[in-house]
């Protein structure tokens, strides 16, 4: 995938007020980004424990939280991908209270490496993602270096893609990711 | 750090790179997303707005304030889905992180 600095570059593009001001920054938020936002928690939520928070839970808990103040929002990171990484907190935490809700052994890493369930549903979740590029061979094959940790320009060599062929794949990848984000239709 | 053979850390590092690419999506590439859905984009918007307006009413409500379990009544009439579908309907989970300031 694209590099850290042009990932910001990218990010730039959307508003970023001066102010620490979440619920005006929201209120200002695009018809894209508000759809932009539903398929980021909806992607989100595939990590949460199962028969818990659904993708809405876990976006309003995460506008919540950002309005209290208790994930304080830094300077300079657009709104998106701040309340992103909210979700992305939120989910860790979930597992955290379904260990204890359940009376679970405390998983000892943070990542939950040692919790079979989380396993189990992760695995459910990577099979479920890519299905969902079953019928794009070269999709498919970007989505399985990238949950093997690999950066874009090792992907495309170990795959043996042109940077063309790698960023149309990647296009394609948004698309479906969008489009699956935006309907009620996932897998 | 966590090995990349363990499901979470891969699906993490999935998530993490779609996540980056949904933010980095064009305005095009989300219109023509959209298009391709078929749904009526304006009532997609206000169900994202009315959620995050619900957020904004509970946290300028004070600490008294809170919202019944099911968070989204209201947007589930609004798109009508039934509250059957949901988890939460269902009692498959207590709201115990629901609404709390931390």
């Amino acid at each position: 995938m694209a590099g850290t600095s042009q990932q910001v570059k990218e990010w730039g593009r959307h508003f970023v007020p001066e102010q620490r001001d979440v619920g005006a920054a929201l209120a200002a938020l695009s018809e894209d980004d508000l759809l932009r936002l539903r398929a980021i928690a909806r992607l989100r939520a595939r990590s949460l424990p199962p028969g818990g928070m659904t993708w809405s839970d876990l976006l309003h808990e995460a506008v919540l939280r950002a309005l209290a103040g208790a994930r304080p929002w830094p300077a300079g990171v657009p709104l998106l991908a701040f309340l992103a990484g909210v979700m992305r907190s939120l989910c860790d935490e979930q597992w955290r209270r379904h260990r204890r809700q359940y009376d679970l052994p405390t998983s000892h890493d943070g990542g939950g490496a040692d919790d079979p369930e989380r396993a189990c549903a992760a695995a459910e979740a990577l099979a479920v993602i890519q299905r969902l590029f079953a019928s794009d061979e070269a999709a498919l094959k970007v989505i399985n270096g990238l949950i093997s940790g690999m950066a874009a320009e090792d992907i495309r060599l170990h795959y043996d893609m042109t940077a063309v062929e790698y960023d149309t794949t990647r296009r394609r990848i948004r698309r479906a990711m969008l489009r699956h984000g935006l309907t009620w239709s996932w897998p | 750090m966590t090995p990349m053979s363990y499901p979470q850390t891969r699906l993490t590092a999935l998530l993490d790179a779609l996540e980056r690419e949904l933010l980095a999506a064009q305005a095009d590439e989300v219109r023509h997303a959209w298009r391709e859905t078929g749904r009526a984009r304006s009532i997609v918007c206000e169900e994202v707005r009315m959620l995050l307006n619900e957020a904004i009413a509970e946290g300028e409500g004070g600490s008294g304030a809170r919202l019944p379990p099911n968070t989204c009544a209201g947007l589930d009439r609004l798109i009508g889905v039934s509250r059957e579908l949901r988890p939460a309907a269902r009692g498959h989970y207590a709201p115990a992180w629901s609404c709390r300031r931390h």
